[in-house]
C-alpha cells in the first residue's frame, strides 16, 4: 500500500471537518498533485491515496443529499470515483482536486436525483425509522439536536439539495443554479422554500 | 431558535464520514472491469474530444441544410404547385440514396443551372459528412433525421430543375 494511504488508515469512522491550516491545505495539493498525476497514468494505488484522503468527506455530502440513505450514498459515492478516476486525464489542475472531485460528486448525485424524480416517485418515499436511525449515527457523536437532521432527511429531495449545498455546504446560489440547471432565482426561491419547510418540521415535532 | 443558531446548527451538519470498506472494492473491482474492456481514462477524453467538434459540426451542417431548403423554396417555388408523378418521385428517392444509381443523369440535369449545381454539390458533401459521423455513431436518431432531411432537400433540388425545364 501506498505510504500516505497507510498513513491514513488509521482515520476514525466519523470525524467532523476542522478548518485546516494553510500549511496542511498546502501540503494536501501538493501530494494531491503528484498523487493525480500518477493515478492519471494508470496508478491505482495512487489513486486509492487519494480515495483515503478524500472518501469521508465525498461520502459525507452525498449521505446529506441522499437524506441519509446509506445504500444510495454508498453507490452515488462508488459512482463518483470511478467517474473520477475516469476522468482523472482531463483534471488540469485549474482547481484544487478536492474541489473538482466534490463538484462531481455533488453532480452525480443531483442527477441520480433528477432521474429519480422523473422515473420512480416511490423511490424517495421515505422510511421514517431508516432515517432517524441513520441520522442519529450521524449525529451521535457531535453532541447536535437529532432533529434538525432528520428535518433535513425528511426534505423533498430537489429542496434537500438546494438547503444543503447552500447553508450545509457553503456553496453559492450562482453555483447550485448551474448545476441544478436552473435560473438564479428558482435556486433563491427553492431555498426559501426548502427553509420554510424545515421550520414547519421543527415547529411541528417540538 | 434565532437566525444565528440556526445557520450554526445547520453548518455544524457538515460532518464527514467514512465509507464503509466495499465501497473501494467495488470502485477497485469497476476499474479493472473498465480497463479489461479497454475503457481507459485516455479512452474516454478521446470520445468527448470527438464528441466536442461533432456537436458544432452537426449544428453548422443542421443549419446549412434548413437554409438551403428555405433558399430553394423562396428563389425556385413554381407559381403553382403542380403534383409530382408518383413513379418519378420514387426514381428520385432511389437516385439520391444510390451513390451510383443515376447520380451521373442528375448531376449533368443540374449542371444547365450553376447555382443549383452548386447548392447540389453543398448538399452531397454534408450527406457525406453526416454518413462519416453516422459510421462512428449508427445508432444516432439525430444524425438518421438529418441524413433524411440532406436526401429529402436534394430531392426537391431536382425536381424544381426539372420544373424549371
Amino acid at each position: 500500500m501506498h505510504a500516505a494511504a497507510a498513513n491514513l488508515m488509521g482515520t476514525p469512522r466519523l470525524f467532523r471537518s476542522a478548518p485546516p491550516t494553510a500549511p496542511v491545505i498546502a501540503t494536501r495539493i501538493d501530494s494531491d498533485h503528484a498523487e493525480v498525476a500518477a493515478a492519471a497514468g494508470g496508478d491505482v494505488r495512487a489513486f486509492e491515496a487519494l480515495y483515503l484522503r478524500h472518501a469521508a468527506r465525498i461520502h459525507g455530502v452525498l449521505r446529506r443529499l441522499s437524506g441519509h440513505d446509506s445504500a444510495r450514498a454508498e453507490e452515488w459515492t462508488q459512482e463518483a470515483f470511478v467517474l473520477a478516476w475516469q476522468r482523472l486525464s482531463s483534471f488540469r489542475g485549474e482547481s484544487a482536486f478536492a474541489t473538482w472531485l466534490h463538484r462531481l460528486a455533488v453532480n452525480v448525485a443531483l442527477m441520480s436525483l433528477r432521474s429519480t424524480r422523473r422515473g420512480d416517485a416511490a423511490a424517495v418515499a421515505w422510511d421514517d425509522d431508516a432515517v432517524e436511525n441513520a441520522a442519529a449515527v450521524v449525529m451521535a457523536d457531535h453532541g447536535l439536536r437529532l432533529d434538525l437532521a432528520t428535518a433535513v432527511a425528511r426534505l423533498p429531495p430537489r429542496a434537500r439539495a438546494i438547503l444543503v449545498l447552500h447553508d450545509v455546504e457553503g456553496w453559492k446560489h450562482e453555483e447550485i443554479a448551474r448545476e441544478l440547471g436552473v435560473a438564479l432565482g428558482t435556486s433563491k426561491a427553492q431555498l426559501h422554500r426548502a427553509r420554510g419547510l424545515l421550520r414547519g418540521h421543527l415547529e411541528r415535532e417540538s | 431558535m434565532n437566525e444565528f443558531e440556526w445557520r450554526k446548527q445547520l453548518r455544524d451538519l457538515r460532518t464527514d464520514l467514512e465509507p464503509p470498506v466495499q465501497v473501494w472494492t467495488a470502485i477497485v473491482s469497476r476499474i479493472e472491469r473498465n480497463d479489461a474492456e479497454g475503457v481507459t481514462a485516455s479512452d474516454s477524453r478521446r470520445r468527448r474530444n470527438s464528441g466536442q467538434w461533432a456537436r458544432p459540426a452537426l449544428a453548422v451542417a443542421a443549419t446549412l441544410v434548413v437554409g438551403i431548403g428555405i433558399a430553394i423554396t423562396l428563389a425556385w417555388a413554381p407559381p403553382s404547385s403542380p403534383g409530382v408523378d408518383v413513379a418519378k418521385r420514387a426514381d428520385l428517392l432511389e437516385s439520391t440514396r444510390s451513390p451510383t444509381g443515376n447520380a451521373d443523369a442528375n448531376a449533368s440535369e443540374l449542371a444547365r443551372n450553376p447555382v443549383l449545381a452548386a447548392t447540389d454539390a453543398e448538399l452531397r458533401e454534408l450527406q457525406e459528412q453526416i454518413q462519416r459521423a453516422l459510421a462512428v455513431q449508427p445508432d444516432s436518431a439525430r444524425l438518421q433525421r438529418m441524413l433524411s432531411r440532406t436526401a429529402s432537400e436534394r430531392r426537391r433540388l431536382i425536381q424544381y430543375q426539372s420544373q424549371l425545364g
